[in-house]
């Protein structure tokens, strides 16, 4: 896997008072994880990555098998709430697990519960694997994320051959079977879909900002979940598709930050402005009694 | 003039120059009148230290090779030059020393607002000064004081990050003092002191205070930005990671255009209360001139990209930019059309505030003229980055806010230190800033328009711009004999001058109503105002008729 470096910014907007207006970007420095082009791949890797589809429709008729041994269609699962797709498989050794884990992590740090406002759909590209398998693996990370009702809104499906296939091509999910080492060689990453199972966004890497999950399923969501804090979240922060993280959108963070300096000292001219005219009042009738 | 009518006094009144000795005195102060003079004596310091600057660069240009100094040097000889003088003399000039003596004097109150607040921001100004030095001490800036992107974020090795912190610092002090004069002037009044009974000076540093408000967090946010940027590398400002290199002249100008502001707002006031006074009459137009102050501080935020016309800003946003700049002329051109109108009939008195105010009035004009050429989209393209501009500017900023700080400065000194300073030498000192102004800039405009450009050191290629360079260095050493003279017959006049009576201009204003210097809390009751601003004609009526005054 070779990742190339991309530096995404940061930037916390702060407001200070009245007079005081200071904005600090703080550096955050990440690596998005991004697969570069094909002919730049070594052979091993030719056809392993990512190829984004942002906006694709998941085919909702793709048969699986649930971690309860049930047949479902991935469309089942579709119409409700904001998904998260991964495609991991059980045995491996290696991201999978930490991707997993880093999912579990971060959605550990985020409001939203799975199962209540969004579901993760976790499939195995591996055909060989089975509903048992998935049902063990299903147990170790609903235990590790720790919510109540987990259990009903993160599935782990397995499935045939074909289905995969459609699968992984409709996210653009390249891998590749390496029989020496009886290994996979893929790229790590997260899907955020659309109610409908539209790809609203790709999160790249084992380990994702919870800021980038909760934005991502903000968004996929059409803002359905989420507060006012969110919206503006957004407003000052951007998918950005080569990295696939959100990224600060600093002219956006300054007009905010320029909007908020008006109104305060606006707010602030208005009230001594109010202030002035009672004021002015009590003074007339100060001088009217001067006269008498 | 009433200035013969000498007031007996046997005893020193108490004022609040006498009431108590030693530095912690004054270090501690928070008599508005103090700091005032503690801004003084630090506004000069720098003063000398820009002048200086300004010297070494008028030396060079005086041949056309490079002789004098290194072209670095000279990059960090104009830098300097600029961010001294903008930054810690034009910007707190009028409003930290003047200002603060005068604003709650002339609303009739004790102090202002907030005065600890007030000896606060005279603090931050120190400790950005003393930041500016040795940033200055130790290699200085060369990016010129726009600290223009990339050169400053990625290429320059010079301190950029010190000079920000030091004009951030000095920048919160601008806005504490802004704040502490819109609070004062809305809040502590004295009885009868309605808005339209305010001295036009009043509504000038009102409008300034609300810029000061407004755009100083805007630079101090883009210098915080600037800093970032260069130490981490964000990508805010370089388009190779995601910035936008044209963001920072958006925010540089929406501070540093209505700086201009800053500037000569205060300068306009000061011009107002000198012409009135000489010329005996109530301000023409009173309301005009008060609400063109407002007038210019709202467009005046809505005109930077003017700086930006061959930066690569849209056609239609330059020309919008075009025309706004072209609007904001207008409140000035009420100002200057009032002014004259006030002289119109006057009793005129040839005294040195007011020559200081005719000059002010025939440099700013000019200056707001050729603001225009630059305002127009095409000839700004032929004068961009040329000695056109610089002409310009300073005759705004030195034309324009230092003949009236000046002007304000002789107005005022005597209810300041209570003596009168020397008038025969004043006058001359005016004659002198004067044509030293003009003999300096005025050949820069020429320079200008045959294409010499600015930040230039060696322009040997052109020989032929020589005599008009040398003109202008002539022209600069008459100017800064000229503005040595104030500042020593200033202080010559603290232990030899005169004694000042109450009101030896025979004005109006609040201020003219209490003992020079005035007493610690200006007034010795709380004055109630019952006439209306600048009632000269009441002043000048006989003196039968006169009003007993206190004081």
């Amino acid at each position: 896997m070779i990742g190339t470096k991309y530096n995404s910014i940061s930037a916390a907007g702060v407001v200070l008072a009245v007079t005081v207006l200071s904005l600090c970007a703080s550096a955050q420095i990440n690596s998005g994880i991004t697969s570069p082009p094909v002919n730049e791949r070594p052979p091993l890797l030719q056809n392993v990555g990512i190829e984004q589809h942002l906006d694709a429709q998941i085919p909702p008729d793709l048969a699986f098998v649930d971690d309860a041994g049930r047949p479902v269609k991935l469309g089942d699962y579709f119409g409700r709430k904001p998904l998260i797709l991964n495609l991991v498989y059980l045995n491996c050794t290696m991201l999978c697990g930490q991707e997993l884990a880093g999912l579990a992590s971060a959605m550990r740090l985020i409001k939203f519960d799975a199962g209540n406002e969004f579901e993760v759909i976790t499939v195995s590209f591996d055909p060989r694997e089975t509903p048992a398998m998935a049902a063990a693996k299903k147990k170790d990370y609903v235990g590790r994320y720790g919510r109540a009702n987990a259990a009903a809104g993160w599935h782990f499906l397995t499935g045939q051959a074909p289905a995969i296939d459609a699968l992984t091509k409709a996210v653009g999910f390249q891998y590749q079977y390496d029989s020496k080492t009886n290994q996979y060689a893929h790229a790590t990453a997260i899907m955020v879909l659309t109610p409908q199972g539209r790809i609203s966004r790709y999160l790249y890497g084992v380990d994702f900002p919870p800021k980038d999950l909760r934005l991502g399923l903000v968004e996929a969501s059409q803002e359905k979940i989420g507060n006012p804090v969110d919206a503006v979240l957004l407003y000052c922060y951007h998918y950005n598709p080569e990295t696939g993280k959100y990224g600060a959108v600093i002219s956006n963070i300054l007009r905010l930050a320029g909007a908020v300096t008006i109104l305060i000292i606006g707010g602030m001219l208005l009230i001594l402005w109010r202030l002035d005219r009672s004021a002015t009042r009590k003074a007339e009738s100060k001088i009217s009694t001067y006269a008498q | 003039m009433s200035m013969e009518i000498a007031i007996p006094q046997t005893v020193e009144r108490e004022n609040y120059l006498n009431k108590e000795y030693g530095v912690w005195s004054w270090l501690l102060t928070t008599d508005h009148k103090r700091i005032a003079l503690l801004y003084l004596v630090s506004i000069t310091f720098f003063f000398f230290i820009g002048g200086f600057f300004a010297l070494l660069i008028r030396l060079e240009l005086l041949t056309p090779a490079g002789d004098l100094v290194q072209a670095d040097t000279y990059n960090k000889l104009f830098t300097m030059h600029g961010m001294v003088m903008v930054f810690f003399f034009l910007i707190p000039s009028i409003p930290a020393v003047l200002g603060n003596f005068l604003v709650p004097m002339m609303v009739g109150a004790k102090d202002l607002a907030f005065p600890r607040i007030n000896l606060l921001s005279w603090y931050l100004y120190i400790i950005g000064g003393a930041i500016m030095l040795h940033c200055m001490l130790t290699g200085g800036v060369d990016t010129g004081w726009t600290f223009y992107t990339p050169f400053s974020t990625n290429f320059t090795n010079t301190k950029i990050v010190e000079a920000g912190i030091a004009i951030f610092i000095a920048g919160f002090s601008s806005i504490l003092t802004g704040l502490n004069f819109v609070v004062t002037i809305h809040r502590m009044r004295a009885p009868g002191m309605t808005w339209s009974r305010l001295p036009l000076f009043i509504w000038a540093h009102y409008a300034t205070s609300i810029i000061q408000l407004l755009g100083t967090p805007v630079i101090a946010i883009t210098i915080v930005l600037v800093a970032c940027e260069r130490a981490l590398h964000l990508g805010i400002f370089d388009p190779k990671l995601g910035g936008d290199p044209l963001l920072f002249q958006h925010l540089f100008w929406f501070y540093s255009h209505p700086a201009v502001y800053i500037m000569i707002l205060p300068s306009m006031g000061v011009i107002t209360e000198i012409i009135a006074c000489f010329s005996r009459k109530r301000i023409f137009g009173y309301h005009f001139v008060a609400f063109s102050s407002i007038a210019i501080a709202v467009f005046g935020f809505l005109v930077w990209a003017h700086h930006m016309f061959v930066a690569g800003i849209s056609i239609y946003s330059a020309l919008v930019f075009s025309f706004l700049s072209y609007a904001v002329a207008l409140p000035s051109a009420i100002k200057v059309f009032n002014w004259t109108a006030t002289l119109y009939k006057g009793s005129i008195h040839y005294d040195a505030p007011m020559l200081y105010a005719f000059g002010f009035l025939g440099l700013f004009t000019m200056g707001g003229l050729t603001g225009l050429f630059l305002a127009a989209l095409g000839l700004d393209v032929h004068v961009h980055d040329t000695y056109f501009v610089i002409a310009h500017f300073h005759y705004i900023m030195v034309g324009g806010a230092v003949m009236g700080y000046l002007g304000g400065m002789h107005f005022w000194w005597p209810k300041i230190s209570g003596k009168l300073y020397p008038e025969g030498w004043a006058r001359l000192a005016a004659l002198i800033v004067f044509i030293g102004f003009n003999l300096t800039f005025f050949p820069q405009f020429v320079l200008g328009y045959m294409g010499m450009p600015r930040r230039y050191y060696d322009y040997s290629h052109m020989p032929e711009f020589q005599v008009l360079n040398v003109l202008s260095t002539a022209g600069a050493t008459v100017l800064g004999v000229g503005y040595l003279l104030p500042m020593i017959y200033f202080l010559w006049s603290m232990r030899y001058g005169k004694p000042a009576s109450d009101n030896p201009w025979n004005a109006a204003g609040l201020e003219w109503k209490t003992a020079s210097p005035p007493p610690t809390f200006n007034f010795d009751e709380e004055p109630v105002v019952t006439w209306e601003a600048y009632n000269y004609d009441e002043l000048d009526a006989p003196p039968q008729k006169q009003e007993v005054t206190v004081g």
